[in-house]
């Protein structure tokens, strides 16, 4: 019977729908997390020629199609933008508007991330919470003996060094750049807030912060999830729902094949 | 009284297939895009039933054979017709999101020919030009839709289907109709193959940021499936009861006590 195996595609399409809501949840206070959506297609269709079906001036039996279920094809990041949520750290950067923090990963590929919570290592560079250089173009280290770090919304970033006369000396360390991809919903999550670039995200454009329609930078704000708990928890309803109604797909089939099964007494 | 064992028997067949269709539209109740299945049943051709061997009134050459009454043997399958009534559109924000307002259909291109599609969850591949999520190429009026990759504005989908990157005008998504949506069939992937050449559609609307959502209401498919599942029972036991007449009749009729 197929019924049942159609209505079991279901129940773990929306198994999978469930796991992926939980994840949103779980990562409603990651700085800089991105929800996902899970999508669904229906299955190949089977052209029947049906048993018992009335030849001979009838339409043809390939009309009858009978479909196999659902299958899960793609869960969909949504790159909205969150809400910046002040920190007072200048430590904290959030981008307003598109655009991705690059960072190196050990052995030098290049990840993107849109959490903008960094530190300084021992060695005065920017890093991301997992210890990842942030990469800038001119980049130096910054001076042990700097007071203050100032991050300007063009991403040139400022030391400020304020000697024993009060003096303050402002040296330019550097400055961010950021990457666009022409398919953001392309890039392949790889956990600790990083991003990989893909073959379907597209190669990565580098630009300065503010130019040809890439975000500016905010020092002392970080970019809050853009998990919308309400729609969230909707959809965890109806994969609830949808999950229940599947399995009773599958409680009719069987009681009717237990009927079959009770022709002969 | 055997007749009638197949009758209720090709009640069951049709009962299975129905409960399969409502299996399938069950599932996916929350495909975008995705329109409902009905199955389409008839009764078998109708017999004349008349008496046999009823003697010759005498001088007439041929019986007159007094009729019964007339009888169908069952029910048979057949077609599934798809019910194209308009989802509900549910908003996602994500810009690659499509929705038709009103009738039409998205044109794919697709390894056997054009596909059509309501399911507007699209994307882009490495060389920027817009997809399915399976990668079949979407048209537009003057071909395919292809984003240069230096564009950081974002993509613009206009009411009217006008594609634009920032200023830039890059097309018009193709879509479609058809006079007769009976020629569609499905090709699983929220695709439609057609027999037919479609018509330009008018009237419609594009709405960015928005999917189509499955046009399955759970109730109809729940209370179908209710009945289905009764309707099998009942041939079931209409099926247990020629048997017990049956039995009775090998076994009992003319038994000595």
């Amino acid at each position: 019977m197929r019924a049942l195996w159609s209505a079991a595609t279901g129940m773990l399409a929306q198994q999978l729908n469930v796991d992926t809501v939980a994840n949103n949840l779980a990562n409603i206070n990651t700085t800089g997390f991105k929800a996902s959506r899970l999508e669904f297609q229906d299955l190949i269709y089977q052209h029947l020629p049906s048993p018992g079906s009335v030849q001979g001036g009838q339409p043809p039996a390939a009309l009858l199609q009978v479909g196999h279920g659902v299958q899960p094809v793609a869960t969909q990041r949504l790159f909205s933008q969150g809400s910046l949520e002040p920190t007072d750290n200048p430590l904290d950067l959030a981008i307003q508007g598109r655009g991705f923090f690059q960072v190196e990963l050990p052995g030098g590929t290049r990840a993107y991330t849109r959490d903008g919570s960094f530190k300084l290592d021992a060695e005065g560079n920017l890093v991301t919470s997992n210890g990842y250089r942030l990469v800038l173009e001119d980049g130096e280290e910054v001076p042990l003996e700097a007071d203050a770090l100032e991050v300007a919304a063009d991403g040139t970033i400022t030391a400020v060094v304020r000697d024993d006369d009060g003096e303050v000396t402002r040296t330019e360390i550097g400055r961010i750049n950021l990457a666009t991809f022409i398919n953001p919903a392309g890039l392949q999550a790889m956990g600790q807030n990083l991003f990989l670039a893909t073959p379907a995200s597209g190669e990565p454009e580098t630009a300065r912060p503010g130019e040809g329609g890439v975000g500016y930078i905010q020092q002392g704000y970080l970019e809050a999830s853009n998990v919308n708990v309400v729609q969230e928890m909707v959809a965890l309803i109806v994969a609830q729902r949808a999950y229940e109604m599947n399995s009773k797909a599958i409680q009719a089939s069987d009681e009717m094949m237990g009927l079959a099964n009770n022709l002969r007494r | 009284m055997i007749r009638g064992l197949y009758t209720a028997a090709a009640g069951m067949a049709v009962a299975t297939r129905w409960q399969e269709v409502l299996s399938n539209n069950l599932t996916n109740a929350s495909t975008p895009g995705y329109k409902g299945d009905r199955l389409l049943t008839q009764s078998f051709p109708g017999l004349m039933l008349s008496r046999l061997n009823d003697q010759k009134p005498p001088g007439w050459r041929v019986s007159l054979r007094p009729q019964v009454g007339w009888l169908a043997t069952g029910a048979a399958v057949r077609r599934t017709a798809v019910d194209f009534t308009p989802g509900a559109l549910k908003e996602t924000g994500s810009p690659l999101d499509l929705a038709i307002s009103g009738s039409g259909f998205f044109v794919v291109q697709t390894d056997a020919g054009e596909a059509y599609t309501r399911a507007g969850t699209f994307t882009l591949d490495q060389a920027g030009r817009l997809v399915t999520r399976n990668g079949h190429l979407v048209l537009g009026v003057d071909g395919v839709l292809e984003f240069p990759s230096t564009d950081r504005a974002g993509i613009v989908v206009a009411r009217d289907g006008s594609v634009r990157s920032g200023e830039r005008v890059l097309g018009r998504l193709r879509i479609v109709d058809f006079t007769d949506r009976s020629v569609l069939t499905k090709m699983g992937g929220g695709l439609f193959r057609a027999v037919d050449v479609p018509v330009e559609a008018t009237g419609y609307e594009i709405l960015q940021g928005y999917l189509e959502e499955s046009n399955v209401q759970a109730v109809v498919e729940m209370v179908r499936m209710i009945e289905t599942m009764r309707s099998y029972e009942a041939n079931q036991k209409a099926i247990q009861a020629h048997d017990q007449a049956l039995g009775k009749a090998v076994n009992e009729v003319g038994a000595s006590s």
